[in-house]
């Protein structure tokens, strides 16, 4: 208030009844409103990691509680227990996952940990799709998984972020009766590539899917926040996620996200 | 002249050629440190490790972990650490919140950094639920790696087995003496040369008193002492092939 642009103003309007000084309280009322509503929003995201905190631990009760009883139930091979048993057991597991990814969304500084675990990526994505087979079958989609055990260094908090957002993404936009593919493959020396592919519709002209809020079909529940995450964990892992696209049948296009990896 | 002076030549090729067949076939080479790992079996395992659990709510994979043989003690504060001062426990499960509070306003961070100050050998997994605010995010940095406190039990058996491995490797345990023991870190190369000598000879006198002059005492009794019996004891059985 009483700049230039007001002065102009003032001689535009000469009638106007409304002074200077009661725009400039309206005005200053309205800061004031809008400092206390992001402070409210401030105090009320300190409450969110205490509550899924609180989560956490209900999940890992149910978690814990199911696998105790599938292994009971089926000790040679647990996930041949009931399936209803399966079901909750497995769908706990997911929680996690979806758990992890919130936590990164939270802090994204967690991106910057170093690499310090040896783990068998084909073992994590293993695991992963075991997980979300039964989230595919809702669709009708199958989930396939093949290829060599190569071992990496990988940050254990993050990386497994990588197949989440992946297989959830693949089995999100998949075409009912068809197959998402998993392959994990030794490319080279001390190198493997990891592929997941599916057959989706068909997009003329693909966005920027890896940008934050960016997302292909909003209808198919995705907050285009999965992909952003999964490029930046790829990052800290010294590589990036390419996604291709080619022509499958009328039906749609197959898509493949990829991404290469330093083995041991 | 000439032909003489190709004789020789030949003859340090010929010679050459003989010492690298041989390091090929591992004749006259140096062993290396991680040659002297022990391949431990589960079972071997379970029997010379134990675990600390530091937790404000006593975990139900505690008893899963006693069932299966493991040697597990639970602190729901955390307050007193003599026993990881002194080299009690191969691998610590450090929960974030509730714990800790004698060593600082950061709870389970504060209690991390004086284990890490105090015993850097000493192995030690985030055991939290608690999404960390960035300026708490060095909890994750300082700790070896991550057990999700939701994790199934035979995922958290699997972690945990792997990290004991990890906490028994050789080269780490020596990294802690060398942490703890050596002013100068650039000693580390001729400090290593004694290790190496001592374990070849399986004469451990030398590395004693050269520690001993490192730190200016005995080591036997103290923390370095009991790391380097514990190096020891492993090389020794990786040396027999273990």
């Amino acid at each position: 208030m009483g700049g230039e642009v007001e002065r102009k103003r003032a001689k535009e309007y000469r009638s106007s009844t409304i002074s200077a000084e009661v725009v400039a309280n309206y005005a200053k009322q309205m800061d004031l409103a809008e400092k206390e509503r992001i402070a409210a929003v401030a105090n009320e995201l300190k409450k969110y990691p205490p509550a899924l905190h609180e989560i956490r631990k209900y999940n890992r009760t149910i978690k814990q509680e199911a696998e105790r009883l599938c292994r009971a139930a089926s000790p040679s091979d647990a996930d041949n227990a009931d399936p209803s048993l399966v079901r909750i057991w497995k769908s706990s597991e997911l929680m996690t996952y979806q758990f992890e990814i919130l936590e990164l969304i939270a802090n994204e500084t967690l991106v910057d940990l170093p690499r310090k675990t040896e783990s068998e990526v084909y073992k994590i994505f293993h695991k992963c799709v075991r997980i979300y087979e039964l989230e595919a079958e809702k669709r009708n989609i199958s989930v396939s998984i093949r290829g060599s055990s190569p071992r990496a260094i990988v940050c254990d908090k993050t990386f497994p972020i990588i197949p989440t957002v992946l297989l959830e993404n693949a089995i999100r936009h998949g075409l009912s009766d068809t197959e998402v593919r998993v392959r994990v493959e030794d490319v080279g020396v001390k190198r493997c590539r990891i592929s997941v592919s599916n057959i989706g519709p068909r997009v003329e002209t693909l966005p920027d899917i890896f940008e934050k809020g960016v997302s292909v079909d909003k209808n198919a529940g995705g907050q285009g926040v999965g992909l952003y995450l999964a490029q930046l964990v790829a990052r800290q892992h010294g590589t990036l996620i390419t996604l291709d696209q080619a022509k499958y049948s009328e039906r749609g296009d197959v898509y493949t996200f990829a991404l290469g990896l330093e083995t041991l | 002249m000439r032909v003489k002076a190709g004789v020789r030549k030949e003859k340090r090729v010929q010679v050459r050629l003989i010492i690298d067949g041989g390091r090929m076939l591992g004749i006259g080479r140096k062993k290396e440190l991680a040659e002297y790992n022990p391949q431990l079996t589960r079972e071997e395992l379970i029997k010379r490790c134990r675990i600390l659990v530091i937790d404000d709510e006593k975990p139900s994979l505690i008893d899963d972990l006693s069932r299966d043989g493991f040697a597990v003690d639970y602190d729901n504060k955390g307050d007193d650490v003599s026993k990881i001062e002194k080299n009690i426990y191969d691998l610590v499960l450090l929960d974030f919140g509730g714990v800790g509070m004698a060593y600082g306003r950061d709870q389970g961070l504060s209690l991390l950094k004086h284990i890490k100050r105090v015993n850097p050998a000493t192995f030690v997994l985030a055991y939290t639920s608690k999404s960390l605010p960035p300026e708490q995010s060095a909890f994750y940095r300082l700790t070896d790696g991550t057990l999700y406190k939701d994790a199934g039990i035979q995922e958290s058996f699997e972690r945990i087995e792997q990290s004991l491995r990890q906490a028994l490797n050789v080269e780490r345990i020596w990294d802690g003496i060398v942490q703890l023991a050596l002013k100068n870190p650039e000693d580390r190369g001729e400090l290593e040369k004694t290790l190496m000598r001592c374990l070849k000879k399986k004469k451990f006198d030398n590395l004693y008193d050269r520690l001993a002059h490192e730190v200016g005492q005995s080591v036997k009794d103290g923390l370095v002492g009991g790391l380097v019996a514990k190096l020891i004891d492993l090389a020794m059985k990786g040396a027999v092939g273990g």
